[in-house]
């Protein structure tokens, strides 16, 4: 692949590479530092794409490392359970970024992967290696925790449909 | 709710990510990378200060692909496992701008594949840093000097002080390509690379990768080795001395060289067990165990299958397990978990692979208990006897 070629193919994905990685880190810089290592890594590795097709969930893939391996040195160096809770971005709905935010981490990125991506259940199973019933639970608990803390928001995801 | 309304949680996507990801394709499109690390500077200024007092002092053994194995708490090898290690120190070595890689020994049962490099720096005041990232790194602990040295000599010294008498040169982890898929890439997969990365006092830097190969075969790898110069360092932490972490930058393409390496096993299988099933636990049926014992380690592979209408925090038990081999039902584990992965084969079906320290005989009896991640608890404890089992 050319590099113009996989500039543009990132550019495209670029709200999904954000959207995942804050989907972990809830935190804006961080996000930035990952897709950066993201990116580099993936132009780095890219003889092992076998199909330009996949390339998304792919990139997904490598970010989702970034970010854990971004998350372990963090841990490091401070103690992530004093950093203050994580405000709704600009644009963003904020009933919905709380409640998602407050999930715990492993029911969080299904939910972004799922309702936001709109991957399927065992593309996710794979991404994240684990078995398609732990992701389906994951995403069944997701569901349920989210509507006890939205259920006073009108159409609130009793209504979800992917 | 639709996909779009699940998308307006997090809002657009922020001026700050499209910069990033702006500036990272400029550079690649310029052939140039930036690229931010963390490093711990104390085992750095260990080979600093030896190199600025001009005394060329070797470290009085070299590291081995063994002491990488067993860096840990415990040895993890048996003595027999030095007949194991392969001397490559003759093989041809490869060479960047700035810095001689060479092979110098690898171990191979067939299981595993552990291979240590040496970087040397060419130039003179070059000072390698290794790359701080994969698994925490594990560094010289047992006995070795190398660490608590360089502890003491790291006060008060950061990168930026080193760079003013040394350009500074980051060593990136090796790539393993092996039959044209890349080690780090199988790892996602379930190959487990693990690697770590050590200095000694001479200023050589020494890599340590490990990877499973379970199908015992002769390899043709080849090894990708790069560096490239540090550019610029921000210490980004002075008011903790205790914690001398700098920040540096690459704003180069790495330096890259090939180095090709052929593996060949030396089975030395000691003896193996298999156990059939079913045998049954909680949440799962163990289908078959097996159980093989070399110099390097013990490897223990379990078939399981799931067992249906399990509720959902059953499956999540399920999910995180780890099994343990113990000598008596309910109390010494003997032989604790080094490693391991499990992938699915089939709509129920599993096959959990462990890598346990190596042990210097098959007892006569063995327990193998379940361990629940997820809600921290003990699975109950199968038996298995040697005399049931198909052994060689």
């Amino acid at each position: 692949m050319t590099r113009e070629a996989f500039g543009r193919a990132v550019v495209q994905m670029q709200p999904s590479l954000y959207r995942v990685s804050y989907g972990i880190l809830l935190n804006h810089t961080d996000c930035a530092d990952a897709v950066q290592e993201c990116i580099l890594k993936a132009w780095a590795k890219q003889d092992t794409l076998r199909c330009e097709a996949f390339m998304q969930s792919w990139m997904i893939r490598i970010l989702i490392n970034e970010c854990y391996n971004l998350m372990r040195k963090r841990r490091r160096l401070v103690d992530l359970d004093s950093l203050p809770e994580p405000e709704a971005p600009p644009g963003a709905d904020p009933a919905l970024h709380d409640a998602i935010a407050h999930l715990d981490d492993k029911l969080r990125l299904p939910v972004v992967l799922h309702y936001m991506e709109g991957y399927r259940v065992d593309e996710i199973a794979k991404m994240l290696r684990l078995p398609s019933g732990t992701v389906k639970s994951r995403l069944m608990r997701a569901r349920a925790r989210l509507k006890d803390m939205l259920d006073d928001q009108e159409g609130g995801i009793s209504h979800a449909k992917k | 709710m639709r996909k779009s309304e699940w998308q307006k949680a997090f809002g657009d996507t922020p001026a700050s990510f499209q910069n990033s990801v702006s500036q990272a394709l400029s550079r690649l499109e310029s052939r140039r990378k930036v690229r931010r690390r963390s490093v711990k500077v104390a085992a750095i200024v260990a080979a600093a200060a030896i190199t600025l007092s001009g005394t060329a002092l070797a470290l009085a053994r070299h590291w081995s692909s063994l002491d990488y194995l067993n860096g840990g708490q415990q040895p993890q090898t048996l003595p027999e496992a030095t007949a194991l290690l392969e001397d490559l120190s003759s093989t041809p070595s490869a060479s960047t701008a700035r810095v001689k890689y060479s092979a110098q020994d690898m171990v191979y049962d067939g299981n595993q594949l552990v291979v240590t490099f040496v970087a040397e720096p060419l130039q003179e005041n070059t000072l390698l840093i290794g790359a701080d990232e994969g698994p925490e790194g594990r560094r010289a602990e047992n006995g070795d000097s190398l660490t608590e040295s360089a502890d003491q000599q790291s006060e008060g010294v950061t990168l930026e002080s080193l760079s003013k008498d040394y350009q500074l040169v980051q060593v990136n982890m090796p790539s393993l390509i092996v039959d044209g898929a890349d080690a780090d890439a199988l790892g996602l997969e379930n190959n487990g690379v693990r690697a770590g990365n050590y200095f000694s006092m001479d200023g050589k830097l020494y890599y340590s990768v490990q990877m499973r190969l379970e199908n015992a075969q002769s390899l043709d790898i080849s090894v990708q080795l790069s560096d490239a110069l540090v550019s610029g360092i921000e210490q980004n932490n002075p008011s903790d001395p205790e914690v001398p972490i700098d920040r540096f930058y690459i704003t180069e393409s790495p330096d890259q060289a090939t180095l090709p390496l052929a593996v060949q096993p030396k089975d030395e299988t000691l003896s193996r067990a298999h156990f059939d099933g079913p045998m049954e636990c909680e949440y799962m049926t163990i289908d078959s165990v097996d159980i093989e014992r070399t110099a390097l380690a013990t490897y223990l592979t379990l078939e399981y299958t799931v067992k249906d209408n399990l509720t959902p925090e059953q499956l999540e038990e399920v999910d995180i397990i780890s099994f343990n081999l113990m000598n008596s039902p309910d109390s010494t584990e003997f032989s604790s978990g080094l490693g391991g992965y499990t992938t699915q084969d089939g709509e129920n079906h599993y096959i959990s692979y462990h890598e346990l320290t190596a042990m210097s005989e098959m007892p006569e009896t063995l327990y193998l208990r379940p361990f629940y991640k997820a809600s921290g608890t003990w699975g109950n404890a199968i038996e298995l006897k040697l005399s049931d089992a198909k052994t060689e």
